[in-house]
């Protein structure tokens, strides 16, 4: 495919890095020339130095014949103008990155038209509110109308599953292992695989029993009542919407008497404290110590490490920090910040998945990358249609977690049989993709 | 400076006087009233010194004014205009009436509605209607000036109170002021002839019906009758009166709107709601008490309490009782009242709803902050929340009413006049009400009060119609920085 992609900043080179293994053809067009001499030389690439709402750029490097446009520069203004631009000029579809919600409102940005609008703050806020509504896990996602959700979790030390393989160990009904994050690489279980402590679980059931499945697995789920956020930027301003929609408490600390005061004007609901996040008189003011969530949201790695640490200190119950520098992943992991969130991450994720045939989910969920998560339709006359489950050769690295069918959803056994029409949930190493693929395309 | 404008301007105001000096002239001429010939010659100077004064200066260009020149415009178009109502007085009365004659004018322009006059009735019919005439263009001038112009200059949180209200210039149909002006002057010209009308269908005689629906609306208070309000001895009119002063006590933005076929806008308004609540919060009140303390009937209680309240609220100040003669805790709540006035972009005078909602929700949000002290809680009007600055504005403007109102008292009391009398003719005054207590209560007049101390009520009337600033910023700044 070929794929332009406005804007090299730290979201346009993740994409570009890995639409670039995957062997599309691509044409990064970037403002600032010493970037698009680095790109130029670092990767196999065309970069270019100019402005991507450039009409007579566009054409001539062809932009009539190409698939995609990403507009992910850090301006609103620039991507919507790119992405506009560019779809009038023949692109087929643009993605256009925004980060100020109402910059989103504007008319010709419409799905329909083929532009669609990807708000990264916003992917960020519900992401972050998706585990307050399954409080206790480290990452969820919820699928087919919200009756299935995907927890990551990490068990209690003293849960008593250790050593014991899968199969003799009783969850409740309905939920199915897919995957085990550990130090050594993703694992997809087998009835016989034994789990380890710090093992990392991927595990999928009904929405409805998740507190069940935490507690078989040692982790009490309590109910969110105060989430205490640092930064009260555009991640903070979508997190404390859905959080006060939701009748959370909201505490927003904010450097800076004017941005605090914007937040608060915004935002009626929640209390805005003026202060830093990483003095501990503020956290205390801010009711850290009580806290059920404490979100470090600021746009500086460093403040939310700090933050989180100083908040964990106070005694935030969960502590979730973002962070943009991808090192900065194994530093909260090593420190046990409870859930590492990068905005970056998420935003790649879900421009990769709009370039894959398949729908990847939230492929950012699980850690290492060397696993996935996909949703597969199935197709009329699909192989997978041909034989039960037990009976096709289904690759040993992957499993089905879970089948929608209608309003209906199934764990699937091995008498299982698929229908035309089903989406299956598939865990599977990033090796056994293409076998995959191939039981899942129609003729 | 560019007082080019400026002269050119007050020009153009004494040209529009003349041609309202003209309308008592007329009425006088047919009614065979002795005041022809001092209207008619009032009109004449008037005339002259507009013509002269738009003759020798030529406006700067497109007639843009500065801050500065705004500002000394609207001081200097008050004072003009409330001198030149003088003259047909002094014509009638001779020169020793001068000063008593700037207090009737003042009090008329900026629509105030105290009076030096002990016998009213006994006065010239072109008197009378002059009277009227001078408060319905006050309240003209002030409607723009609330809506139009001091929200621009950014006066003791009037840029707020302007912006605020979704008046005609959010509507992208007028955005000139000149046209501003005009949409909201038809609405306050229409609502005096829908009032005068209604007076005459309940048998008024047509010029009583114009003159006190011209003091209505203007919510100035000035009646052709000794007696005021009360000299109807009608129910029913008091009603319509009330009504009227209620109207004139809201932002006429808002009346824009749903003459326009939107009420949304006027009910979901945050201050015409506080305003509405807390007329109905004193009617209560005041019904009650005069119920229990002074054994009045409840039809009676409410037909006094709506009125009266209505009336001191809006800083109005027409009478159909002596509330002076009240029981103690009537007496007292009118009294604050005073300092309550109508809703920001209305014809009324004082400190107003709006600033009222601000100070109130800044208390509130300083109390919340003794336990949290770094929490940033913004006063909220309407949707919006108050900027910081506006709200430090709006309370130094409180405090300095509060202080001209106690210096006005005092003044007083120096020369001699008893506290309440001091007080409530300072309050009356620079609130814009008209009527005070003791003295200068509702039965009463202004006549006995020493020439000094009638200059130093009319200084409060313009300072107090004017929202302070646009008088007091005259004392800050050195005249060499005004010629630049």
């Amino acid at each position: 495919m070929r794929i332009f992609i406005v804007g090299a900043g730290e979201v346009g080179i993740h994409i570009a890095s890995a639409l670039v293994l995957e062997g599309h053809d691509l044409v990064i067009i970037e403002r600032d020339p010493k970037k698009v001499a680095n790109l130029q030389s670092s990767m196999d690439l065309l970069a270019i130095h100019g402005d991507g709402c450039n009409p007579l750029l566009l054409k001539k490097h062809g932009i009539a014949s190409a698939d995609l446009l990403f507009a992910v520069s850090n301006n609103d203004a620039v991507n919507i103008l790119a992405s506009i631009t560019a779809r009038g000029m023949g692109v087929k579809q643009a993605v256009v990155r925004i980060g100020n919600q109402e910059m989103g409102k504007n008319p010709l940005v419409r799905k329909d038209d083929g532009i669609v609008p990807l708000y990264p703050e916003r992917l960020v806020a519900e992401e972050i509110v998706g585990l307050t509504k399954v409080p206790g896990a480290g990452k969820a996602r919820s699928f087919g109308d919200g009756k299935l959700v995907l927890l990551q979790a990490r068990p209690s030390i003293s849960a008593p599953i250790y050593g014991r393989r899968i199969k003799d160990v009783k969850g409740p009904a309905g939920w199915i292992l897919g995957g085990i994050h550990r130090a050594s690489g993703t694992v997809i279980p087998r009835g016989d695989t034994k789990l380890r402590p710090g093992d990392l679980l991927y595990a999928i059931g009904p929405a409805a029993t998740f507190p069940d499945y935490l507690e078989s697995i040692g982790i009490k789920s309590e109910t969110v009542e105060h989430v205490v956020i640092a930064g009260a930027g555009h991640v903070g301003l979508a997190l404390a919407e859905r959080l006060i929609h939701q009748k959370i408490r909201v505490t927003v600390i904010q450097r800076g008497r004017e941005r605090a005061f914007d937040f608060a004007a915004k935002v009626p609901e929640a209390l805005v404290l003026e202060g830093n996040a990483i003095d501990a008189e503020v956290l205390k003011e801010a009711g850290v110590a009580e806290a059920d969530y404490f979100v470090a949201a600021t746009q500086d790695d460093e403040n939310n490490l700090l933050a989180s640490l100083l908040a964990r200190e106070t005694g935030a119950r969960v502590v979730v920090a973002l962070y943009h520098r991808p090192e900065f992943l194994g530093l909260m992991q090593a420190v046990k910040i409870d859930v590492p969130v990068s905005p970056r991450m998420m935003i790649a994720g879900t421009i990769l998945r709009m370039v894959h045939r398949q729908e990847i989910l939230s492929m950012d969920l699980v850690e290492g990358g060397d696993a996935e998560i996909v949703e597969f339709k199935v197709p009329p006359k699909a192989h997978v249609l041909k034989r039960k489950l037990a009976d096709l050769r289904f690759p040993r690295a992957a499993i089905v977690g879970a089948v929608l069918r209608g309003d209906q959803n199934f764990v699937p056994g091995g008498d299982f049989q698929f229908e035309e029409g089903d989406r299956a949930l598939v865990f599977t190493l990033s090796e056994a993709l293409p076998d995959l693929e191939k039981l899942f395309r129609g003729r | 400076m560019k007082f080019g404008s400026v002269f050119y301007l007050l020009g153009r105001l004494l040209l529009t006087i003349t041609a309202a000096l003209l309308v008592p002239a007329i009425v006088s001429y047919f009614h065979k009233s002795p005041d022809f010939n001092a209207f008619l010659i009032s009109a004449g100077i008037s005339g002259a010194l507009g013509l002269a004064l738009q003759r020798w200066f030529k406006p700067d260009g497109e007639l843009q004014l500065g801050r500065r020149e705004a500002f000394v415009l609207v001081a200097a178009a008050w004072g003009t205009a409330s001198v030149m109502g003088a003259v047909p007085w002094i014509l009638l009365k001779g020169p020793l009436f001068a000063v008593d004659a700037l207090f009737e004018s003042t009090s008329g322009f900026t629509t105030t509605g105290a009076s030096i006059l002990t016998d009213i009735e006994s006065e010239t019919v072109g008197l009378l209607l002059w009277r009227s005439l001078t408060q319905w263009l006050g309240g003209m001038g002030i409607i723009v000036l609330g809506i139009a112009i001091l929200p621009k200059l950014a006066v003791g949180g009037m840029e707020l109170l302007g912006a605020e209200a979704p008046g005609p210039t959010t509507e992208k149909l007028t955005p000139r002021i000149a046209q501003t002006a005009k949409a909201l002057w038809v609405i306050y010209a229409g609502f005096t002839l829908a009032e005068a009308l209604i007076l005459v269908a309940l048998g008024v005689d047509l010029l009583d019906a114009v003159c006190h629906a011209m003091t209505t609306m203007s919510t100035g208070g000035f009646s052709t009758f000794n007696a005021s309000i009360a000299g109807f001895d009608s129910f029913a009119i008091e009603m319509v009166i009330a009504g009227f002063i209620i109207i004139g006590g809201a932002n006429f933005a808002l009346h824009f709107q749903w003459i326009r076929g939107r009420p949304g806008p006027l009910f979901r308004d945050d201050e015409f709601r506080f305003y509405v609540s807390l007329l109905s919060l004193a009617i209560v009140l005041v019904v009650a008490d005069l119920m229990l303390n002074q054994g009045e009937g409840l039809v009676g209680a409410l037909r006094y309490g709506i009125f009266q309240v209505a009336t001191i609220l809006t800083g109005t100040g027409y009478a159909t009782a002596d509330f002076d003669a009240w029981p103690h805790f009537s007496r007292a709540l009118l009294f604050m009242l005073m300092f309550v006035g109508g809703c920001a972009g209305s014809t009324t005078g004082s400190v107003k709803v709006a600033r009222w909602m601000i100070m109130l929700r800044k208390i509130v949000a300083d109390l919340k902050r003794i336990l949290r002290p770094r929490a940033v809680i913004p006063v909220r009007l309407g949707q919006r929340a108050v900027p910081e600055a506006v709200v430090t504005s709006v309370t130094t403007f409180f405090i300095l009413f509060l202080s001209l109102f106690a210096l006005g008292g005092l003044t007083l009391s120096l020369m001699g006049h008893d506290m309440i009398t001091a007080f409530s003719a300072s309050a009356a005054c620079l609130a814009n009400v008209g009527p005070g207590f003791g003295l200068v209560g509702p039965a009463q007049d202004y006549a006995f009060f020493a020439p000094p101390a009638k200059l130093l009520l009319v200084a409060l009337m313009i300072i107090g119609r004017l929202e302070l600033y646009t008088i007091l910023v005259m004392l800050f700044v050195r005249p060499r920085r005004w010629r630049r």
